[in-house]
């Protein structure tokens, strides 16, 4: 985004804050914001130091767009099984003005509706100087897939085997608020201040309308071994980004709160979430059935 | 014998400043696992790093010794060959199990002949939850009568200089305008130069709020890690019997006078925060402001609860041990930090003024008791003459008392290195001969 662009958006977005209807930090359910204009992808000038280029949404995933198809079938609701690509954002010195993007893991998740509960069974690879797994199993309850107990095991591989004297395992329950940790050396208690919600269950969310509609407050279980409470995710409008071949429109939602840089999930159409970004670790869709 | 030595666990972080633990204060972030750690321990509120880049802090804390005895007084500078390093000592001396996950970036040190690597290093956002999750595994499999020494280094907060930009742009910048109303101030000593940083320039107010507020959330996210990593030992059968460490190699601009990054001797760069635990044996939640410590203390309290000879030459380092169990020691009466970038810098602090001496021949001197933010200098003032020819007196000292790396033989590191040897050589040499 040029500094033009930038100036009129931060008047818009000013004039929301005093008419009040930009989010609060306070807890509770709230009214999303307005949908924005379509936001056109720029193309990068080698010559123009890039500040505000991109929509953020895109910007550490540039240099990875371009080969990006997403995935045209399928749906991320009821039963499904998902395959991400990590793509990695590298510091890079030349002058294309795309990101040095390369993939650096996956993560598979399958979600199955089983009675009252929904079931996420999840396995992340990342890879770098060590690779590390991390495997889930949770057992979803409610209009959200708020967690209601999990397993999370993890691991550092030595090739495609795990060393197995740095295995952690753990088991964790969710009752009345209340959280009980269990692993080998003992339990850890804490209390969660909204809904727990395992970052496996927004997929499902975005797929449909209730994040459209209303901000969502929540607490975020990541990878079945962190909780990262006081998050927001928010309807933040469409943008247009620029993928193999064509432009794509895409719905965008974003997520702030402890412990994260600013998330953005990009949404399809029918609601496949097809690009997750952070900033140097980032999550494109590969497959979906 | 081995059975009564402490277990140690070693947490640092990368580029942390010193005011963002909320615990002290900070009301722009939350960092449970570290207001824990403060208050299951003592934190030294006045801890300063041996040189306010990764690496020499690093070889500081490993070898003990400051940034120019080590050989490695700026970034990618090599560690002297002849220094031993903590893991080879508390291996050899105390017959730990030294082990190591994330980041260690001592240049000429071959970390896996000095400890047991169990996971490696990169960016933070990438690699530090993998980090925790090896070392609560480690953890988690550790049997056996040694004692353990785990090192954990996370990236945290460092990935603010990796923006994730196109083109190595400021990434996600442009989102500061729908989060203006999250977005914190700027520090009440922002002043901004467009001399200071490239990577700045252009940046308005907004811009500089969007770094602080994705800044502090990098800390918070290094705060989960630490979290998940210090709450399974103190819940687990380790908490009794283990010295836990807590601090960063240096800190960051953070917007105080307009700067980001580290390697100069302002505050925000040079002052780390510093938290000690060991349940039973150092007092809970105190906070000490008494006393200077600094990066090399850090290896000489290590050695002193392992009961282990301290690591040699140890010039500068004391250990904080008596300190930490209610003694009053006598104690120094400064410290100083050095960066070799640039002209070359040098702080001393004393318990309330600090004097920058910088390699040209200028100097900068504040009143850190009233005036911790640096806003006004007193350098070439009544006031600053006084405290000048103290610290000066304080500089001659440490001179005296240190071992500088000499400058290498041959031309292997290339000219642009080899200056930065001679630099803190010569400038020290004329500093004695002035005297």
């Amino acid at each position: 985004m040029n500094r033009r662009d930038l100036l009129r958006l931060t008047a818009y977005a000013s004039s929301l804050v005093l008419a009040g209807r930009l989010p609060l930090l306070s807890a509770g359910r709230q009214k999303s914001r307005p949908r924005r204009q379509q936001q056109p992808a720029r193309q990068t000038s080698a010559a123009k130091r890039n500040i505000f280029t991109e929509p953020p949404a895109i910007e550490p995933v540039t240099g990875y767009l371009g080969k990006f198809r997403p995935v045209a079938t399928g749906t991320m609701r009821g039963d499904f099984a998902v395959k991400y690509d990590l793509i990695r954002w590298g510091p890079v010195n030349n002058k294309t003005g795309r990101a040095r993007n390369i993939v650096s893991g996956s993560l598979e998740i399958v979600r199955k509706v089983n009675g009252r509960d929904t079931v996420y069974e999840t396995v992340e690879h990342r890879t770098g100087q060590t690779t590390s797994r991390v495997t889930t199993k949770l057992n979803c309850r409610g209009k959200l897939d708020a967690v209601v107990r999990w397993t999370a095991v993890s691991d550092v591989m030595n090739g495609r085997n795990a060393q197995t004297d740095l295995k952690f395992e753990e088991h964790g329950i969710v009752s009345n608020g209340n959280i009980v940790r269990n692993n080998k050396l003992g339990t850890i208690e804490s209390v969660n201040s909204h809904t727990l919600l395992p970052q496996e269950a927004l997929l499902s969310l975005l797929a449909g309308d209730i994040v459209k509609s209303d901000d969502l407050h929540f607490d975020m279980l990541q990878n079945g071994l962190v909780i990262k409470p006081n998050q927001t995710l928010y309807y933040s409008g469409q943008i247009q980004i620029p993928v193999a071949g064509r432009t794509a429109t895409m719905d965008c939602y974003a997520q702030t709160g402890y412990g994260i840089l600013p998330t953005h999930y990009l949404a399809d159409e029918h609601g496949r979430v097809q690009l997750i970004t952070q900033q140097n670790t980032n999550w494109a869709l590969k497959k979906l059935s | 014998m081995v059975k009564k030595r402490p277990n140690i666990l070693f947490i640092h972080v990368d580029q942390l400043h010193y005011q963002t633990i909320s615990a002290y204060g900070n009301p722009y972030l939350k960092t449970p696992a570290l207001d824990r750690m403060v208050s299951d321990g003592m934190s030294f509120m006045e801890m300063y790093t041996t040189m306010p880049q990764c690496c020499p802090a690093r070889a500081s804390w490993y070898t003990g010794r400051m940034s120019t005895e080590t050989g490695v007084p700026v970034n990618s500078c090599p560690l002297d060959p002849n220094l031993p390093d903590l893991g080879q000592w508390l291996r050899k001396h105390g017959g730990y199990d030294c082990v190591y996950a994330g980041k260690w970036h001592i240049p000429n040190r071959d970390l896996s002949k000095s400890f047991r690597q169990i996971f490696g290093s990169g960016m933070g956002e990438h690699n530090d939850a993998s980090i925790a999750r090896a070392a609560v595994g480690y953890l988690q499999n550790h049997s056996g009568d040694k004692p353990f020494f785990l090192n954990v280094g996370f990236m945290n907060p460092h990935d603010c200089c990796y923006t994730a930009g196109a083109g190595g742009g400021c990434g996600k910048f442009s989102f500061a305008k729908e989060i203006a109303d999250k977005l914190p101030p700027l520090p009440e000593n922002f002043l901004y130069n467009p001399n200071y940083a490239a990577r700045t320039r252009g940046w308005k107010d907004l811009q500089w709020r969007y770094y602080i507020y994705s800044y502090y959330r990098l800390v918070e996210m290094a705060d989960a890690e630490i979290g998940r990593l210090y709450n399974t030992l103190a819940n687990s059968r380790f908490a009794d019997n283990t010295l836990v460490i807590f601090t960063a190699d240096h800190g960051d601009g953070l917007g105080f006078h307009g700067r980001v990054s580290k390697g100069y001797m302002e505050e925000q760069a040079w002052h780390v925060p510093a938290i000690l635990i060991y349940p039973g044996r150092i007092a809970k939640g105190k906070r000490d402001t008494e006393h200077l410590a600094s990066g090399v203390d850090i290896p000489a309290t290590i050695c002193d609860y392992a009961k282990v000879p301290m690591l040699p030459k140890m010039t500068i380092g004391r250990s904080l041990r008596p300190v930490l169990e209610g003694k009053s020691p006598a104690w120094r009466d400064f410290v100083i930090g050095e960066s070799m970038l640039g002209v070359g810098q040098v702080g001393i602090r004393d318990k309330q003024f600090k004097t920058i001496l910088y390699g040209n021949d200028t100097a900068k001197i504040y009143d850190l008791k009233n005036d911790p933010l640096e806003k006004h200098d007193l350098a070439g003032i009544e006031q600053g003459k006084a405290v000048m020819q103290r610290h000066m007196g304080y500089m001659r000292r440490y001179i005296s008392s240190i071992e500088p790396a000499p400058v290498p033989a041959g031309n292997q590191l290339g000219i642009k290195y080899k200056n930065i040897y001679e630099k803190y050589n010569s400038w020290y040499k004329q500093i004695l001969k002035e005297a």
